[in-house]
């Protein structure tokens, strides 16, 4: 009997807990409709204010709209319809910013769904620290947004995303900047960025960007220079790369950063090189010159299936850096008729050569030009030192400027494609 | 107490009751507090807390042998009459009041940053007490049943948030491997071990589980199994946060699930582990009440606990609003709640404990004489 | 007002609880500590054997003139006011004179052949025939000699009689004997053994219980043939008098869940009990909680199954449905097919069974929570497909999913009435023309239709009607609690709802069996099912007398020598 009794009392109980509950309304709920989902924002040096702040509302009629099926009249199935909106004002932080455009905008800003982050290159040059704070500590802010560095400013930038083969442009950037067969920058995202500047053993880096403006391939012939011709592929900034296509924006290369501040770039080439250095290159076409013809060319594909040994040793205060890389080829193209299947050393040997040039190339870059420590060797250093105290003392960033690389590259060709020999061909 | 008396349990419930009470500071602040303490050696840190928990509960369990199926009230009523049980009921049930306040303000707070981040306070904290308040109606033994069900899906959500870091860890997070100095390890360490001062409950369990043995199996296996946690959570979230950022996030596990992304579709799934947190924390905080309330009705020598639920529910509530912001609660958290704990949970318990079995001692003898 | 007064003082005072014990199904006679307990069957057995002995009450017993009894039976059953009772007089031959008899059976209610052929003709003709000495007492005579019929019971009181004829029997008087005879002719129409309606399996067999209580324990006892196998009759209702049989294994089951189950149905003073299902709410531990407590069945292969495991069946008369006690929450998960088929589809069902109960209760709470609280979980392409199929929705989220959930409701009830074959059809295309109509006209979004469609499916598939019905209704709670806090609002309801059925118990074993309180043994059958051949033991929370119904190589042909050596030695 008395559980009845019991049970008539937290019922009662429980039911004017629910009453109370729901009258005082539900506060976060929010319809999804109600919303309007930026897909990127742009950051740029502000005329009217501190900051110009640019975003890029997805258009849901345009995208979605197809798959309404009988609901009657929604969007446009073909691509014509603007799939996006851009919305650029000049504001003092973000946040205010996004007061402002939310009293403009009818639907409320959402952020959860931004993809990708551009910053111009003069805003970059002057100092983001602030921002990428203010992103971290956002609850809605996706801590794998994609960062950019854009060499054109934002809101044009932002303008000339057309995707032609997706419907939507979030997926446009996904695919775009997280795919890993594509080596020409890295994938770098928001909580990368943030630990790597908070961190005193490595310094950030963003994907550098650029919008290609050339209409037809009259054009082309003025990118560049001619001494390019047979130069490996990589060596271009976004806005030179010789394409023409309806795509304008190109994303090839990286920006480096130092404290905060951005100090320079790398171009395609130099972004292998650090990507194989730290151990997040997985595969792409490189295009040697052959070792006994040399207006020919072998073209191989080079993967790293393991990470490079990485030791370090220090030495009066200067840093010795031994890295050694572990690459694979497979043969993909021999232009002359030589054997190199049989002998495949030889290539070996070049090839291995040329990237131990570029890697170098690229170490020294980033001690004297840049002097900040994007391939994070601190990190080995590091492990030198006790206790939290004398690393600090020590201040690493002080003597990367001294640091000596040594590095070696031990290649190995595994296959060649369909071919095993390739029979010569009448000269 | 007839009806109280009749409630029995297992082992293994009372083994997840424990390791629920002391695990569940990982989805709130014990990773960062680790890394706070002593930079990249807070793992190192975390180890000492455990051998020194350890080592203190052995004494005490050991001191604990000849008192087969009393608790603590009872041994403290051995030791100093109805006074000293008075005073120890009003210990347990202040330090049991303390945690559940800080824990369902700390949690309220961790739901609106989550989820909800417009409701106020009240609206979330009510849920919590709705449930808290159910289920301390259904009585002891439904939850620690409930526990014995739910807590094997809460570990296995864990493992799979440490599991899914896994792409983030590098090894050379832990260098410098002694971190802030070795006497900042020791010496911090030793004060955390406060973190387990949630075992003070297992001395309120003999009625219920019945005897020394099982005591001893189950305070040993809990405390393994808790320290065994910690310890993990402690070391994967160095290597996968390095140094200085390791101390920034609010909510160290959260920003740790942010992290998991496998592929374009599975991401930002934190959402998911929403479900993880709000259950261990609806499981700490109904133990906690539970054992507070009923304390309090032993020490006063009240039959009946029902009618004490609401009131008490009622005097959490607007406490937990006393702190004004966050960062006061934290404050409260880090100097009083983990610094002195470990006072109140071994050294108070060793010290009645103590004096019971000299009481006990010297009462033989005038008997033997 | 009275009411609200009490409602209030139940609210605000504190009243001291019942000292009534609940029932906790301890260790049973095994343990051996319980001398009562141990002997309760021996003690219903003398219990039963002293109610037959028993002299009848002073106003009750059967007198032996002829007369009295004529007008007492004609008295009590209204004659002539009362048309289906029929009233013989004749005449039996004893000795050489004749003693005046009369017999008393309702029309329709009785097979009028036996009466004719095994009770009249012998009293009436064969009587007539025996002209040798009669030295015996004509009780005797009567009762062993002129009546061939299987069943007949002397009794002294009337109250007996009454009850006997008025359950299709006929009862006969005769004059001088202060005793009558009561002979079981039950012969109304009733249906035959025919197919399972609601449990419906693919393999195995297809035979389902009818509403003869007989019938119906027949059936139960040609599957177990063993002599241990005791059909105990209750008689519920004090006026309807309903038959009710209690079925139990005597050396297998726990006899204080026998008594338990006694003890429940002897204790319910009401005038008619008329169904399983009125019994099932007469003797079930809570009456809000949503899931049912007792396993309700009709087929009498799973009520073998179950009582061979070590469980108590309840028949009533007039019900198809079987109840068997006591249950836990996962056997309502499981389904009479689950041992006829094989090892890895038993498996691969179960787990489909609960992902079904899992969309059926969480499925609209969780699509709101996600879609109004959540929205960075939701893939990006998916979100703004939902957002543009919303654009020209004019309702809010919950109000779109109570309108479809609730029309959802109406189909399916609507579809139960419906006569003939428009019955399932309407179901389906109402559902699909509704939903369709409903999205072109804007009133709901595509995505809900699926939803909603899912979430019944998943109920259907749930093998337990009744606790299907639970689910559905809980649906709606986590419907609400979804859409005031999103997840935290559903973690709330899987919360209580887990306390609240932990707290639980049915028939003394606690609700969340294997896994509430941790039970150790060998039953492997509680959410996933381990293969017939290690089907060892019974379970352990139902603290059988005998743990083992299987040896542990239970398929001898398997084993080679050298083990069979081995068990010879080790026996």
């Amino acid at each position: 009997m008395k559980y009845r009794k019991m049970s008539v009392k937290t019922v009662t109980v429980l039911i004017l807990l629910l009453i109370a509950v729901s009258v005082s309304g539900c506060y976060d709920q929010r319809e999804i409709d109600d919303l309007a989902y930026p897909l990127a924002v742009g950051l740029d040096i502000g005329e009217a204010n501190i900051l110009r702040m640019t975003l890029q509302l997805a258009a849901p009629l345009a995208i979605g709209g197809g798959g309404g099926g009988e609901s009657g009249g929604g969007g446009g199935s073909s691509g014509t319809a603007e799939t996006s909106s851009i919305i650029t004002v000049d504001t003092p932080s973000i946040y205010s910013g996004l007061d402002m455009i939310n009293n403009i905008v009818s639907k409320e800003i959402n952020l959860s769904h931004a993809k990708v982050i551009v910053i111009s290159r003069a805003l970059a040059e002057k100092g983001i620290m602030e921002y990428i704070q203010a992103i971290q500590r956002g609850r809605e802010f996706r801590p794998n947004m994609f960062i950019l560095v854009s060499e054109d400013p934002p809101d044009e930038y932002l303008e000339h995303i057309k995707p032609i083969l997706e419907s939507n442009p979030s997926k446009y950037y996904e695919l775009l900047l997280g795919k890993d067969y594509a080596s020409f920058f890295e994938d770098m995202r928001m909580s990368d960025f943030h630990l790597a500047s908070e961190t005193d053993f490595r310094e950030p880096t963003a994907i550098l960007t650029g919008i290609n403006k050339k209409e037809s391939v009259d054009e082309l012939a003025e990118s560049g220079n001619k001494e390019y011709a047979g130069k490996l592929e990589g060596v271009y900034k976004p806005a030179d790369i010789p394409i023409v296509s309806k795509q304008k924006n190109v994303v090839m290369g990286m920006a480096v950063f130092r404290n905060g501040r951005m100090v320079g770039t790398l171009n395609g080439v130099e972004s292998k090189c650090f990507q194989m250095v730290t151990g997040r290159y997985e595969h792409s076409y490189w295009a040697f010159p052959d070792a006994y013809a040399p207006d020919k060319m072998v073209v191989m594909d080079i993967l790293q299936r393991n990470r490079p040994s990485v030791k370090a040793v220090l030495k009066d205060g200067k840093a010795l850096i031994d890295i050694m890389l572990d690459l694979e080829g497979d043969f993909t193209s021999i232009q002359s008729t030589y054997d190199y299947e049989s002998y495949p050393d030889i290539m070996e040997r070049k090839a291995s050569e040329i990237i131990k040039n570029e890697i170098t190339t690229m170490l020294k870059k980033t001690t004297d030009e840049f002097n900040s420590d994007i391939c994070g060797f601190g990190r080995y250093v590091k492990g030198k030192f006790m206790t939290l105290e004398d690393w600090e003392k020590f201040n690493w960033p002080e003597h990367y400027s001294d640091t000596e690389f040594n590095v070696q590259v031990k290649m190995k060709i595994r296959r060649t494609g369909l071919i095993i020999r390739s029979m010569g061909h009448k000269d | 107490m007839q009806m109280e008396n009749k409630i029995r349990f297992g082992s293994f419930e009372a083994v997840t009751f424990i390791s629920n009470l002391i695990c569940t500071k990982i989805f709130l602040y014990y990773t960062r507090l680790t890394v706070e303490d002593a930079a990249t050696a807070g793992w190192i840190s975390s180890i000492v807390s455990g051998l020194a928990a350890f080592l203190m509960l052995t004494v005490l369990l050991k001191m604990y042998k000849k008192f087969d199926d009393k608790d603590i009230l009872d041994i403290a009523e051995i030791a100093g009459g109805k006074f000293l049980k008075i005073v120890t009921g009003a210990v347990i049930t202040f330090s049991l009041f303390v945690l559940t306040v800080v824990v369902i303000r700390k949690f309220s707070e961790d739901m609106k940053i989550v989820s909800l981040p417009s409701s106020p306070l009240s609206y979330v904290m009510s849920f919590f007490l709705v449930g808290i308040a159910v289920a301390c109606f259904f009585g002891l033994e439904a939850i620690v049943r409930f526990h014995a069900i739910v807590i094997p899906f809460i570990i296995a959500g864990y493992v799979f948030i440490m599991l899914g870091v896994t792409p983030q860890m590098d090894i050379t997070n832990l260098m410098p491997f002694w971190g802030t100095g070795i006497d900042d390890i020791l010496s911090k360490g030793f004060l955390r071990s406060s973190v387990y001062c949630e075992l003070l409950v297992l001395f309120l369990l003999p009625p219920f589980l019945g005897g020394y043995k099982k005591i001893t199996r189950v305070g040993y296996t809990a405390f393994a199994l808790s320290a065994i946690s910690l310890i993990t959570s402690s070391l994967v979230y160095i290597l996968a946060n390095p140094y200085p950022s390791g101390m920034e996030p609010f909510l160290p596990i959260y920003n740790m699930t942010r992290l998991i992304a496998f592929g374009r579709f599975f991401q930002r799934i934190e959402a998911l582990f929403v479900f993880t947190w709000a259950m261990a924390a609806l499981l700490y905080l109904t133990s906690t009440f539970y054992f507070m309330v009923y304390t309090f009705a032993k020490t006063a020598g009240l039959k009946y606990i029902r009618p004490l639920v609401l009131p008490f529910a009622v005097i959490v509530f607007s406490a937990a609003f006393i702190p004004g912001s966050l960062m006061e609660v934290i404050r409260i958290e880090k100097n009083y709640i983990v610094t002195v704990g470990w006072i109140v949970a071994f050294v108070y318990t060793g010290l009645i404990l103590a004096a019971a079995s000299i009481r006990k001692s010297v009462r033989k003898e005038k008997c033997s004489k | 007002m009275s009411f609200v007064r009490n409602l209030l003082k139940k609210l605000l005072f504190f009243e001291e609880p019942d000292e009534q014990e609940r029932f906790i199904l301890k260790n049973g006679a095994a343990s051996g500590n319980d001398r009562k307990m141990k002997q309760s069957i021996e003690n219903e057995l003398e219990h039963k054997k002293q109610e037959e002995g028993k002299e009848p009450e002073p106003g009750d017993a059967i007198s032996a003139d002829y007369e009295t009894n004529l007008e007492y039976i004609k008295k009590v059953y209204s004659i002539p006011l009362n048309s289906d009772i029929v009233l013989r007089e004749f005449h039996i031959i004893y000795g050489c004179r004749p003693v005046r008899a009369f017999i008393i059976f309702f029309d329709g209610m009785t097979n009028t052949e036996i009466i004719n052929n095994y009770i009249l003709k012998p009293l009436m003709v064969n009587t007539v025939m025996a002209l040798k000495d009669i030295r015996q007492d004509l009780e005797d005579y009567v009762s062993r000699q002129l009546m061939p019929h299987c069943q007949v019971k002397i009794e002294k009181s009337y109250s007996k009689v009454i009850d006997g004829v008025n359950f299709g029997g006929c009862g006969l008087f005769v004059e001088g004997l202060s005793v009558s005879f009561s002979a079981d002719v039950k012969g109304w129409d009733h249906r035959g053994i025919e197919k399972p309606n609601n449990e419906i399996v693919i393999r195995g067999p297809q035979e389902a219980f009818n509403e003869v209580l007989r019938t119906n324990s027949a059936q139960i006892r040609k599957r177990i043939k063993d002599e241990d196998l005791i059909v105990e009759d209750v008689m519920v209702g004090k006026v309807s008098k309903t038959p009710c049989s209690i079925m139990y294994i005597r050396d297998v089951v726990n006899e204080r869940l026998v008594a338990e189950v006694r003890r429940r149905l002897k204790g319910l003073n009401v005038d008619y009990m008329l169904d399983a299902g009125v019994l099932e709410q007469l003797i079930e531990d809570s009456t809000i909680y949503p899931s049912p407590q007792v396993i309700s069945t009709e087929r009498p292969d799973y009520v073998s199954e179950l009582l061979v495991n070590g469980r108590v069946a309840i028949i009533v008369n007039g019900s198809p449905n079987v109840l068997v006690v006591p249950t836990t929450a996962f056997d309502l998960m499981h389904s009479a097919e689950d041992i006829y088929i094989r090892y890895p589809y038993v498996n691969l069902l179960r787990g489909i069974r609960y992902f079904a109960a899992f969309l059926a209760l969480l499925l609209p709470g969780l699509y709101l929570a996600i879609t109004c609280y959540h929205h960075e979980m939701i893939p990006t392409d998916l979100l703004l497909a939902i957002e543009a199929s919303r654009e020209k929705v004019p309702f809010p989220s919950l109000v779109e999913i109570l309108l479809m959930e609730l029309s959802f409701e109406l189909i399916r009830e609507a579809g139960v009435r419906v006569p003939g074959p428009i019955g399932p059809t309407l179901g389906i295309i109402g559902a699909l023309i509704l939903g369709q109509a409903a999205v072109a006209a804007n009133i709901v979004s595509p995505i809900l239709i699926i939803i909603v469609a899912l979430t019944g499916i998943g109920s259907f598939a749930i093998p337990n009607y009744s606790l299907a019905y639970s689910i559905r209704i809980m649906r709606f709670a986590f419907i609400f609690l979804g859409s005031m806090a999103g997840f935290l609002g559903i973690t709330l309801g899987l919360f209580v709802f887990g306390i609240w059925s932990t707290s639980l118990k049915s028939f003394g074993v606690p609700f969340t069996a294997p896994f509430g309180p941790r039970t150790s043994g060998q039953f492997k059958d509680v959410i996933f099912k381990a293969p017939e051949w290690k089907q060892e033991g019974r379970p352990d929370y139902l603290n059988t007398k005998m743990d083992k119904k299987q040896a542990h190589y239970s398929m001898q042909w398997k084993i080679n020598e050298r083990i069979k050596k081995k068990q010879r030695r080790g026996r």
